[in-house]
């Protein structure tokens, strides 16, 4: 139906009407293409850096690094997409359309382990199997005669599958779960009148239904796969990321790092758009109004559902955090000082400035599509929006050639036409990071934003202008109060995912802007898993709280 | 002639609130049953525990002799061999027309699974569009896909709920008309809910009127319409309006239109209250009768006028008449009604 509308709002207008809104335009819209080109620039560099190889490098790459880095990340990510999907899908189906003690509680628990970032989790596991651990302690106690380590190393393909798993497998159980719910208890029962059991109503109904969701989660672990840094770090599972860092700090080779960044662009460019895709395909069919109707569990469905839902919580959250706080309180009186208030503090600075220019810049994007609907501001979000699927990794070396460039030009313009010598503007200052942060966390920001502005109808501006309101007193008295809740939101989930972010973090930061993220990374590599207790558990505090407005935010609708 | 479905002394609550007690009603083979009655009656609940999606707290259900669901025995829905049309159909989005209709013969052969859907689609009037996906068709379309799914298991009882209320009402009527004559010629016991009046007497050979849980009078359309039990089936079954009379000595009932024979079984003494209900068209404007009236307001409904009168005793009722000829508000009439209904 919509769809019909737009062809039909484009055939009347037509073209010529679009381009003439956007001959002379305003400043909304000129700030929203500064916006987007600022995100495809650093794009656009790596990609014709794909199409134009410096043939040295790429022949060392292919020759000692390429096979290698693309096995791996296949295997991780085929890996990680098997084990989400088995721990996900039913997680979903079981606390969205099923019965069993304690159903409500995991529906929200079950999304907790969002909070911990994959290195965390990596470090935490890597302490707790450690051959001087709390479990190969354990179990040394219960067989003493055995030699030697028993659990051995879990720094291997099944034990980083298994981490990334745990931390990624709730965006599979999310979308599962509404899949599941909004496709109608109604069609459920239609198929048991139709002769089908609960079981073949599942396989033949519910699960082909819910297809675009559980695959539309699906390609957002493999995006957060191929993005992840930390964990594969800490595990010394060499990917594309791990690569780019190498290639980066190890060999000093821009280029190299520029080369992989643009092969793994690739690779995310391409779920992005099966992501995109699997989104439009999701329809919303039946929505049953009434209380849903839920499968009872009886007997050992029950207690296999509810032991299933524990374990999945236990391994992905409850133990991880109960060992941070063992640690924290074994080395807090160590790690806590003034070096450790001070990347605190600079992390907060950080995350701070970095969610207010990216909230004002989703206020924009959000305000030029208001006040210029169509297909070419539409556009214009969807590229600025894009950068959100692409790993910091990739956006660090990206925006570090372009603003060494634009130095670079700078400076030689200074010379040539001013005779002077200046130093340059962008390296080594923080502005390569907030533009990399950016375009990271600009999408979520937008969501938030937007799903505020489009309540404010056009039909309400009409409403308060012919109540007398005008200019600044319209934006104060309307516009304000309803889009403060979207701000509010959109600036804490960009605050805390630049607490948690890594990779663009490491790559990009100038020197003395070490944050928490940092800090545990560095930790880890020393193999000082104990001390990253007391940033861990700050970051996971922090990661908390947008997963309680997810919560909040689900349960209303 | 045979019971096909017997439904004893059904009772079920939700949590703390009883939303059915003791309902019992039955259907012949071939016949079609309506529940009538506003959301909240329960009726919707009484569908639902017959197909199996719900359990009764109490009672039994039989269907063509076999019992299905009582306090020993509860069959589960898929096996009950029953067939339900849903309010919004509850169509299969993600398979085609034909994969819909073809969705509960899995254990049959393939090709008597395509053979059965050919004829299907042929029977609900769609032949040609079994390659379509649900959304790519009218409401009307997808109606009649429902009931195609419906009815190619050849189901012992066909269960609708409210299946009209997403049509407009003038496909309404023709789609109604439709499925009548299709279940009529399968011979397919059908039990359908609505809380629509006109489609209830349309559609159905028993109407039974719910209310509050309760199964207020399980009857043919005409005998509810004539000999409602209550006044309230009365009201819910046509719009109309309630007077107060009385009994004389001899038994007869006085009240404003008139007089009412009655030779009083019950003894009542006289003078007892009673309530008599008028239908505005049976009320008739009649210049033999001594009662007059004051036309308060009209409207125009084209083949007939409604008329607001006041009596002279203060009473106000509605006069359905037909013809064009208008009368003024202010003109005094004489009206007479032909068939009161007396409730003691």
């Amino acid at each position: 139906m919509q769809d019909y509308q737009i062809e039909q709002g484009a055939s009347v207008t037509g073209a010529p009407f679009l381009l003439r809104r956007w001959r002379h335009p305003d400043s909304w819209q000129i700030s929203a293409t500064a916006i987007a080109l600022l995100v495809s620039i650093p794009i656009m560099i790596l990609m014709a850096s794909l199409f134009t190889p410096d043939r040295e490098i790429w022949a060392h790459l292919a020759e000692h690094l390429l096979a290698g880095l693309l096995l791996n990340s296949f295997l991780l990510v085929t890996g990680v997409s098997i084990v989400t999907l088995l721990l996900g899908v039913p997680l979903g189906w079981l606390t969205g359309m099923c019965e069993f003690p304690g159903r409500k509680f995991f529906s929200c628990a079950l999304l907790l382990p969002m909070a911990l970032p994959s290195y965390v989790l990596a470090v935490v596991y890597l302490g707790i199997l450690d051959f001087s651990g709390p479990v190969e302690r354990v179990l040394k106690l219960l067989m003493p005669d055995s030699n030697g380590v028993i659990i051995g190393d879990i720094r291997n393909t099944p034990g980083i599958i298994s981490i990334i798993s745990l931390s990624l497998y709730p965006y599979v159980y999310l979308l599962a779960r509404t899949g599941f719910m909004t496709q109608g208890a109604q069609t459920i029962e239609a198929a048991r009148t139709l002769g089908c059991s609960n079981r073949q109503a599942f396989f033949r109904v519910a699960l082909p239904m819910s297809r675009p969701w559980i695959a539309g989660g699906l390609m957002l672990v493999i995006m957060e796969t191929l993005a992840d840094f930390g964990a594969v770090a800490a595990f010394n599972y060499d990917t594309f990321t791990t690569g780019i860092y190498k290639a980066w700090y190890g060999f000093f080779s821009i280029s190299a790092a520029a080369q992989l960044s643009s092969m793994l662009l690739l690779f995310v460019i391409a779920i992005l758009v099966i992501e995109q895709r699997m989104r439009s395909r999701m329809r919303f069919t039946g929505i049953n109004k009434e209380k849903q109707k839920r499968i009872k569990l009886t007997g050992s469905r029950k207690a296999a559902a509810f032991f299933f839902c524990t374990i999945v919580f236990c391994l992905a959250f409850a133990v991880p955090v109960t060992q941070l706080l063992f640690w924290t309180k074994d080395t807090f009186e160590i790690e806590f000082g003034s070096r450790y208030l001070e990347i605190t503090a600079k992390t907060l600075i950080l995350a701070a400035i970095a969610s207010i220019i990216t909230c004002m810049a989703a206020l924009i994007l959000s305000y030029t599509r208001r006040l210029h609907p169509g297909p070419v501001t539409g556009g214009i979000v969807k590229l600025a929006t894009v950068g959100y699927g692409l790993p910091g990794s990739v956006l660090a070396v990206g925006f570090f050639i372009m603003l060494s460039q634009i130095d670079k030009s700078l400076i030689g313009l200074a010379d040539t036409v001013f005779h002077i010598s200046i130093d340059p503007l962008f390296r080594n200052t923080i502005i390569v990071m907030l533009a990399g942060y950016l375009v990271r966390f600009l999408a979520p920001a937008y969501a938030a934003l937007d799903s505020n502005m489009q309540r404010i109808t056009p039909g309400l501006d009409d409403a308060a202008r012919l109540a007398g309101l005008r200019g600044f007193t319209l934006l104060k008295r309307v516009h304000i109060p309803m889009l403060s809740q979207g701000v509010l939101v959109g600036t804490v989930l960009v605050f805390v995912d630049v607490m948690k972010e890594l990779p663009l973090t490491l790559m990009t930061r100038p020197f003395g802007w070490d944050t928490l993220a940092v800090k545990i990374f560095e930790l880890t590599s020393e193999g000082e898993w104990e001390r990253a207790a007391l940033p861990s558990l700050v970051l996971v505090l922090a990661g908390i709280i947008p997963v309680f407005l997810l919560i909040r935010s689900s349960s209303r609708t | 002639m045979k019971t096909q479905l017997k439904v004893s002394t059904i009772s079920h609550s939700y949590d703390t609130v009883q939303t059915l007690t003791d309902v019992s009603l039955s259907l012949q083979r071939g016949e079609i049953g309506c529940l009538l009655g506003s959301s909240g009656s329960g009726k919707t609940t009484l569908l639902r525990i017959i197909a199996g999606l719900e359990k009764q707290s109490k009672g039994k259900i039989e269907i063509a002799d076999k019992n299905i669901a009582s306090e020993a025995i509860w069959i589960p829905p898929e096996k009950r061999n029953i067939a339900m049309v849903f309010q919004d159909y509850a169509l299969f989005p993600h398979l085609t027309v034909a994969d819909n209709i073809r969705f509960a013969l899995f254990n049959m052969p393939r090709k008597v699974q395509l053979g059965k859907v050919e004829v299907m689609l042929l029977t609900v009037g769609l032949g040609g569009y079994g390659r379509k996906y649900p959304h790519q068709l009218s409401g009307g379309q997808q109606q009649r896909v429902a009931l195609g799914r419906a009815l190619v298991t050849n189901p012992d009882l066909l269960l609708l709920d409210e299946p009209f209320s997403g049509l407009d009402v003038r496909m309404r009527e023709q789609i109604a008309e439709q499925v009548k004559k299709i279940v009529k010629e399968k011979d397919i016991t059908t039990l359908i809910v609505t809380h629509d009046q006109e489609e209830a007497f349309a559609f159905a050979d028993y109407v039974g009127v719910m209310k509050n849980g309760k199964l207020l009078q399980w009857d043919t359309a005409s005998a509810l319409y004539d000999h409602p039990i209550t006044s309230e089936i009365a009201s819910f079954v046509s719009d109309g309006t309630l007077l107060d009379g009385h009994i004389l000595e001899n038994g007869n009932v006085e009240y404003p239109l008139g007089t009412i024979i009655h030779n009083n079984p019950n003894h009542l003494l006289p003078g007892s209250r009673v309530h008599v209900f008028v239908r505005p068209e049976q009320v008739i404007l009649d210049s033999s009768s001594k009662v007059r009236a004051k036309i308060i307001s009209h409207v125009f409904r084209g083949a007939s006028t409604l008329y607001s009168l006041e009596l002279s005793t203060g009473e106000r009722l509605t006069a359905q008449v037909t013809g064009q000829n208008i009368m003024r508000t202010g003109v005094s009439v004489s009206v007479l009604c032909t068939k009161p209904i007396l409730f003691l």
